[in-house]
C-alpha cells in the first residue's frame, strides 16, 4: 500500500502561501480604493444645471465667434498651425457695443451670467481635447479632463471647439456656505467654424 | 505499514487559532458594514440626482422648446415673503412664442412637490417623498435680477442622510427681453 505523507507543510510553505494571499488582497484593495474616490469625485461633474448653464455660455459664444478678440482666441486653439491647448475667456472677448434698444450687450450678459452661476473659469480649448490633456492646469480641473474622452472618434459636425466651464462649489452658493472647496465642472462642444 | 499521527490540536493551538480568526472576521466585518453605510448612502444620492435631472430636463426642454421665457407673471421678488409663509411659491412666466408656464413649489412639511405646468397646459407633479421620507425643502433661493432680466432659483433641500449639501433645482434663466443672444 502506498505509504500517506503525513509530513503536513512546511513553515516556509505557509509563508510564502499567505504572504501571496496578502499581496493579492493589497493589490485588489489598491486598485478598488482609487475607485471608490473617483466615484465621489464624479458627482460634480456634468450635473444637468452645469450643463444649462454652459449652454447659455455656448450660446454667447457662437454669437460673438466673429468679434476680434474671440475671433483671434478661437484661431489660437483650433486654426493656428501650433494651436495652444486653451485659453480662458474673459469679459474682453465679448462684444461690449452689441446692444440694441432694451438689450444688454455680450459683454453684459457675460458678466452677468458669470455672476449669476458662479464662475470660476472658463477654458476654451478645440473639440478634440488630446492636447489639453497633457496642459499644466491645476490638480482638479486635471481630473476632470482626464475622466473625459478624447473625443477623438465623436464626429464634431460643425462644433470646432469646446468650452470646459469650471463653477464654484455647489456649496459656496449664498444659500449654503461652508459646506465644502471642490469646484463643479461642465463641458459642451461650441460651433466656432 | 507507518502509524499515523493522530494527535491533533493542542487546546492553545485551538484557542489561538480562533482568536486570530475572530480577529480577521471582526477587522472583515467593520470594513463590510462600512461599504454597506457607503452604500446606502450613495443609493440616496442616486435618487436625488435622478430626481433633479428630471425636473431640470422636464423645465428647460419647455423652455428651449419655446424659445425662452420673455416675460414674468409678476416680480417675484414682492411676493415672495408672503407666498413662502403661506407655504406654496409660484413662478408663473410666458414664452417668447406667446405661450405661457408655471412652477410651483410646495414646502409645507409632509407635503413637499414640485408642480410644472408646461407650454400646453400639460401639467407634472414631482413629489420630494419620491427621494425618501423625511426629505424637506430648505427655504427656496428664488431671486429675480430686474436689471439685468435674470431669474435664478436655487432650491436646496435637507436630507436625512445627506444633509443640505444637495439641491434639487439650480437653474440661471435669462429672459430673452435682454437676452436674445443666448438663445
Amino acid at each position: 500500500m502506498k505509504k500517506i505523507n503525513t509530513k503536513g507543510f512546511a513553515l516556509v510553505e505557509t509563508l510564502i502561501v499567505s504572504a501571496f494571499v496578502v499581496s493579492i488582497f493589497t493589490i485588489m484593495y489598491t486598485n478598488f480604493y482609487p475607485i471608490m474616490g473617483e466615484y465621489e469625485k464624479r458627482e460634480n461633474y456634468d450635473d444637468i444645471g452645469l450643463l444649462y448653464s454652459s449652454n447659455l455660455f455656448k450660446g454667447l459664444i457662437e454669437k460673438n465667434k466673429s468679434y476680434s478678440n474671440m475671433n483671434q482666441k478661437i484661431n489660437s486653439v483650433i486654426r493656428s498651425t501650433s494651436p495652444l491647448a486653451y485659453v480662458e475667456l474673459t469679459q474682453t472677448d465679448f462684444n461690449p457695443s452689441d446692444y440694441t434698444s432694451g438689450n444688454n450687450s455680450s459683454r453684459d450678459c457675460f458678466n452677468v451670467l458669470v455672476k449669476n452661476a458662479e464662475v470660476d473659469t472658463i477654458y476654451l480649448t478645440s473639440y478634440k481635447i488630446s492636447i489639453l490633456k497633457n496642459a499644466n492646469l491645476d490638480v482638479q480641473t486635471k481630473d476632470y479632463i482626464n475622466s473625459l474622452p478624447n473625443y477623438s472618434n465623436s464626429n464634431p459636425g460643425s462644433l470646432g471647439c469646446r468650452i470646459i466651464v469650471k463653477y464654484k462649489s455647489e456649496g459656496n452658493r449664498e444659500s449654503n456656505k461652508n459646506k465644502d472647496n471642490d469646484y463643479r465642472y461642465s463641458t459642451i462642444g461650441v460651433g466656432c467654424n | 505499514m507507518k502509524k499515523l499521527n493522530n494527535r491533533g490540536l493542542t487546546v492553545v493551538e485551538v484557542i489561538i487559532c480562533f482568536s486570530i480568526t475572530a480577529v480577521i472576521v471582526v477587522s472583515l466585518f467593520k470594513i463590510i458594514a462600512n461599504y454597506n453605510d457607503k452604500q446606502y448612502i450613495e443609493s440616496n444620492k442616486n435618487q436625488v440626482i435622478t430626481y433633479k435631472n428630471i425636473v431640470t430636463k422636464t423645465i428647460q426642454s419647455d423652455i428651449i422648446n419655446n424659445k425662452g421665457i420673455s416675460t414674468l407673471n409678476s416680480n417675484i421678488n414682492d411676493n415672495y415673503d408672503s407666498m413662502y409663509n403661506s407655504g406654496i411659491i409660484s413662478i408663473g412666466f410666458n414664452y417668447t412664442n406667446g405661450k405661457s408656464a408655471s412652477i410651483e413649489i410646495n414646502v409645507k412639511e409632509g407635503q413637499e412637490y414640485i408642480y410644472f405646468v408646461n407650454s400646453n397646459n400639460e401639467k407634472e407633479k414631482f413629489p420630494l417623498s419620491d427621494i425618501g421620507n423625511g426629505v424637506v425643502f430648505n427655504e427656496p433661493k428664488i431671486d429675480y435680477d430686474l436689471d439685468n432680466a435674470l431669474l435664478n432659483i436655487y432650491v436646496g433641500i435637507n436630507h436625512p442622510d445627506l444633509g443640505d449639501k444637495y439641491s434639487v433645482l439650480d437653474m440661471v434663466l435669462p429672459l430673452t427681453s435682454k437676452w436674445n443672444k443666448v438663445y
